[in-house]
């Protein structure tokens, strides 16, 4: 399907920067309805089929432009519990680049330039978000070691206690993202999300930015977000014990209780970059704008900036030892 | 990159306010210095070579060989100096003599040796009486004698007059050991540090007279400039910025039971060997100092 603009017949997209449905025409806003066709793989405004990923559920038109959402890839069973608007719009996503670039020094010069408009894709990343509940029952012993000198002697103090522990955490909207095509390490360094602006799922945020369906299921991911936890769970045993040299005969028994699952679809900004015939993803949270990805390196930049700061320090040290041999 | 530029802007000038000041004190004189006053000693050349002959030397014993020290400053090096060191002494009021020598009979085969050294020098001062002010009046001499067969060279820095003062013994050594530090390699540039290092210590600078040799400075700039380029070069993806509490209810886990039950206590002990330091020391009153290079 396609939102029209009920007045002049344009296109209709969402806006991250008014959080509405604006004309991409004639700029009203709020005043769209739906153009279906038959075939959802047809485009409702020029009649071309649609060429698409096995997972994409919402696209653009490759005839004549117009912002396609793929029904049944938005319908049950694909239909999507949650959705987090994008807050984070193209043009403040190349300024959060530009920024980006201008902190990193060996980052290639043309790392921003004229056409990233066409090469930032918004994408709303389909996320299974999973709540568990956690016991912890922890024992251990542990050790505290005192030494102290008195005379020619060395004293060394050995206390040994009994801990024991137990905690409850009630873990909620921890994160995974079920899209093959997007890394997963980038994923999780690009999180988090306030999940305070997350509302229930609406066709109308998918209008103008691609989006995927799940291409896994809760249960193939779980244990992912599984091992994540884990070092929470560590973290916050650890976060309980202190004043201890070391633990000795660690007894622990976590037990993690899935609770709940929803499909949530989260907001990122996709730059694709390319560099001596290689291509390199950027992504931006389409909430907060943080930035991760790896960036390229240019040759020539480290070579004549690591020349120039030799230089520089060279010059600043033997007149600093010029200046303190008259002194 | 906008904090590199920065960064390296004001490097820059502070470097080059550096070199600028510390040109700018090579200037600076010690107030009205009248013109020289000698009609004893009026040989104008201030670097004098002292060579031993080889065949008496080999008399001594047949093994000993000779260094060629006359071939230590190349002719320009020495007019260079020469010119150095008049200009140094017309700041200061003071003659400063740079002997050479390559006597075995200096050589050092104890401390004590110093004193022949010593001795030389004062005689041969007492017997040409050179000196700004009068004669035997204000003269500085440094004397090395390059190793005659023992690979141990040997030089003594003696003030006459009335900047001796000037020049206590931790202040002679220390212009001693930065001349020894790239004498071998640059003597020329050596002897020239240390008639600026004497005229500077006399002008009343040279309170901290920390000295470097510039392929020091080279290393230290080239070693920061390359482990900067190396952090750069492996800054991460991107910063992990969720923790424990980030996907937790409240953010706070609930500790349903802590409890720390103390079981067992033991002590041991172990005798500490120490070890006392060696004494040292010594060290004579003599009016100059000497070094080895
Ligand atoms: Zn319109
Ligand atoms: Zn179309």
């Amino acid at each position: 399907m396609v939102y029209k603009c009920k007045g002049c017949g344009g296109n209709v997209v969402y806006s991250p920067k008014v959080g509405r449905m604006v004309c991409e025409s004639c700029g009203t806003e709020d005043n769209e309805e739906i153009l279906k066709t038959e075939d959802a793989f047809k485009c409702p405004s020029c009649g071309s089929s649609i060429e698409v990923g096995e997972y994409d559920s919402s696209c653009k038109c490759e005839a004549c432009g117009a912002p396609i959402i793929l029904d049944p890839r938005i319908e049950y069973p694909y239909g999507p519990d949650l959705a987090l608007p994008f807050m984070v719009d193209k043009y403040d996503a190349i300024e959060a680049l530009r920024a980006y670039a201008k902190d990193k020094l060996f980052i290639p010069g043309n790392f921003i330039n004229a056409h990233m408009e066409d090469k930032l894709e918004g994408i709303y990343v389909p996320f299974w978000l999973y709540d568990f509940d956690t016991d912890v029952h922890y024992n251990a012993i542990g050790v505290k070691i005192r030494t102290w000198t008195s005379g020619d002697t060395e004293y060394t103090e050995t206390s040994k206690y009994a801990v024991a522990r137990e905690l409850e955490i009630d873990y909620s909207g921890y994160p995974a993202d079920a899209s093959i095509k997007m890394p997963d390490d980038m994923m999780d360094l690009v999180e988090p999300y306030d999940y305070g602006r997350m509302g229930k799922f609406d066709s109308r945020l998918l209008s103008g930015f691609s989006a995927e369906r799940y291409n896994f299921d809760p249960n193939q991911l779980e244990p992912r977000v599984k091992a994540r936890m884990a070092k929470d769970t560590d973290a916050w045993i650890n976060s309980t014990i202190s004043g201890y040299n070391h633990m000795e005969g660690v007894q622990k028994h976590v037990n993690d209780q899935r609770k709940a699952t929803n499909f949530a679809l989260l907001p990122v900004w996709d730059y694709k970059y390319h560099y001596k015939g290689k291509e390199y993803h950027f992504y931006l949270n389409g909430q907060s704008g943080k930035i991760v990805g790896k960036s390229p390196v240019s040759p020539s930049r480290v070579v004549g900036l690591t020349a120039t700061l030799f230089a520089t320090l060279a010059i600043f040290i033997q007149g600093l030892e010029q200046l303190l041999e008259m002194l | 990159m906008a904090k590199f530029r920065k960064f390296i802007i004001i490097m820059l000038i502070i470097g080059a306010v550096f070199w600028g000041i510390s040109i700018a004190l090579r200037g600076v004189s010690v107030g009205t210095v009248s013109d020289r006053n000698n009609d004893v000693y009026t040989d104008e050349s201030r670097i004098l070579f002292i060579e031993a002959d080889a065949d008496e030397v080999r008399s001594i014993n047949p093994e000993y060989q000779l260094r060629d020290v006359s071939t230590l400053l190349s002719a320009t090096e020495k007019e260079e100096l020469q010119t150095y060191i008049e200009k140094c002494e017309a700041k200061i009021g003071c003659d400063i003599f740079l002997i050479i020598g390559n006597s075995p009979y200096f050589t050092k085969t104890n401390d004590n040796d110093f004193d022949k050294q010593a001795t030389w020098i004062e005689n041969w001062v007492k017997e040409n009486k050179p000196g700004w002010d009068q004669p035997d009046g204000n003269v500085v001499v440094y004397f090395d004698n390059w190793s005659a067969y023992s690979g141990d060279s040997h030089c003594y820095l003696y003030p006459f007059g009335k900047y001796a003062d000037k020049l206590p013994a931790h202040e002679r050594e220390s212009i001693i050991d930065s001349v020894n530090e790239d004498v071998n390699d640059d003597p020329a540039g050596a002897y020239k540090r240390m008639a600026r290092k004497v005229t500077l210590k006399m002008i009343g600078m040279g309170m901290i007279g920390a000295y470097w040799p510039i392929g020091i400075s080279i290393a230290i700039a080239l070693i920061i400039a390359i482990i900067f380029m190396i952090v750069q070069l492996c800054v991460n993806a991107g910063k992990v910025t969720v923790d424990k509490a980030t996907y937790v209810k409240g953010g706070k886990a609930k500790v349903k039971l802590s409890h720390d039950t103390f079981i067992s206590k033991h002590t041991t002990s172990r005798h500490i060997e120490r070890s006392s330091g060696g004494g040292g020391g010594g060290g004579g009153g003599h009016g100059g100092s000497g070094g080895s290079h």
